[in-house]
């Protein structure tokens, strides 16, 4: 099985080396999604050795994302695992999120912090993000039944069905939320990991206050766009 | 009808047609579509046929029994109605090319990938290859050569320095005097 790590990188000069040093010694392949940063990103991604996809224009996490789905689709990738260039997520505990998908028993798997069953008692949710996170879980529980704890979480790794189906479409603004209820419509499998973050090595959040403010509007238009659409299944 | 209406009908009048005008305009000067420009000229024209018909539209069945007022009100709704369809006509253009500006941009980038292993290799042999693709400027130098504008310039120059002096020189014909100035009309 072969799997891809999948890292969009807005500005994020200083968290990447680590990172892609971690990424190496757990053996994985990588591709960085430079979205348009005016920092030395695509450089620092490329002395590393590892292939970069710099967008000219800034896509968002979004469109960032889906590069990489059909970078891994056009490459023969098994598994695409998304993990943020902030240096949050480590690369470690790959093995553990992909476990489901290679058992076959999931095609979606979320790195979750907040599973009631094994809380990351150690990382501590900005009050803004965890009003938002609060809102989307409720919104998805409410349009498709789907029980997730944390619906923002950026570590996920998908099957190669489910990624094909991401290279086609995929949500722009915020799209973790939105993604989950369009994997649920076409009938994928989505599975909670317990997982533990780190607090980021540099930069800034672009989840601001205010755009935590606007959250709950970007996630009620996000998810009637999906409902209104008619549902493709894939799975 | 009434003076009110005779008013509202100039003024409707008025405003339609430089709205027309205005979007002819910016077709002609190249920075609206043309098939945007038609739909919208259809709708204007529309609209100055229905102001212009204004004192007959009461003759309609619908219409008869309204009065100036209602019926401006009417024709304002419907109006704002067909302007509210060709914004969504426009909005529907501008969601088809974020699509396409995304999906071009996810494309480049991937193209990239391919193409810069092979540029890296090449670019231990590109001190041997000389430059085929250079800019005019920096070609016209390396050549001493001049480009077909710089020709037209100076034959443009020596022509109107020659037919000044000539102008100036007292044996100049007064047939030709007349045909390069005003009076030639008269």
């Amino acid at each position: 099985m072969r799997v891809l790590i999948i890292i969009p990188a807005h500005n994020e000069e200083e968290s990447l080396p680590g990172l892609l040093e971690e990424v190496r010694q757990a053996g994985y392949d990588a591709v960085v999604i430079n979205d348009a940063s005016s920092d030395k990103t695509e450089q620092v991604a490329k002395a590393a050795g590892f292939p970069v996809l710099s967008l000219p224009v800034n896509l968002g996490i979004g469109g960032g994302v889906q590069t990489g789905f059909i970078y891994a689709l056009r490459n023969g990738y098994d598994i695409a695992v998304q993990v943020d260039g902030d240096g949050q997520h480590d690369p470690a505990q790959i093995s553990g999120l992909i476990a489901p998908i290679l058992a076959g028993e999931a095609d979606c798997t979320i790195g979750s912090r907040y599973m009631p069953s094994d809380p990351d008692i150690g990382y501590k949710t900005p009050f803004a993000r965890r009003m938002g996170m609060h809102f989307s879980t409720g919104i998805l529980r409410l349009a498709s039944g789907l029980s997730i704890y944390d619906t923002t979480s950026g570590f996920r790794a998908l099957s190669r069905k489910a990624f094909s189906y991401f290279a086609t479409e995929y949500p722009v603004d915020h799209p973790e939320a939105e993604a989950l209820l369009m994997l649920h419509q076409a009938g994928f499998r989505i599975r909670e990991i317990p997982v533990r973050l780190r607090f980021r090595r540099s930069g800034q959040s672009l989840f601001t206050f205010f755009k935590a403010a606007l959250y709950p509007l970007r996630v009620i238009i996000g998810f009637m766009g999906i409902l209104f659409k008619r549902p493709r299944r894939v799975a | 009808m009434t003076s009110f209406s005779l008013i509202v009908q100039t003024v409707c009048l008025v405003l339609l047609s430089g709205l027309m005008f205005y979007t002819l305009w910016l077709m002609r000067s190249g920075r609206l579509n043309a098939h945007v420009t038609v739909r919208w000229v259809l709708v204007e024209c529309a609209g100055i046929f229905a102001v212009v018909l204004w004192k007959w539209l009461p003759l309609f069945k619908y219409t008869s029994a309204l009065g100036d007022r209602e019926l401006l009100m009417i024709l304002a709704v419907v109006f704002f109605v067909l302007i509210a369809f060709l914004m969504l006509d426009c909005l529907v253009r501008i969601s088809t090319h974020t699509t396409q500006v995304k999906r071009l941009t996810q494309e480049l980038a991937l193209l990239r990938t391919y193409v810069e292993p092979v540029g890296k290799e090449e670019d231990s042999t590109s001190a041997k290859i000389p430059i085929i693709v250079q800019d005019v400027d920096s070609f016209k130098q390396i050549n001493g050569d001049l480009g077909k504008q710089d020709i037209l310039l100076i034959f443009w120059i020596v022509a109107c320095l020659g037919l000044y002096l000539w102008d100036i020189y007292p044996g100049y014909p007064e047939t030709m005097k007349a045909f390069f100035t005003a009076s030639y009309q008269h």
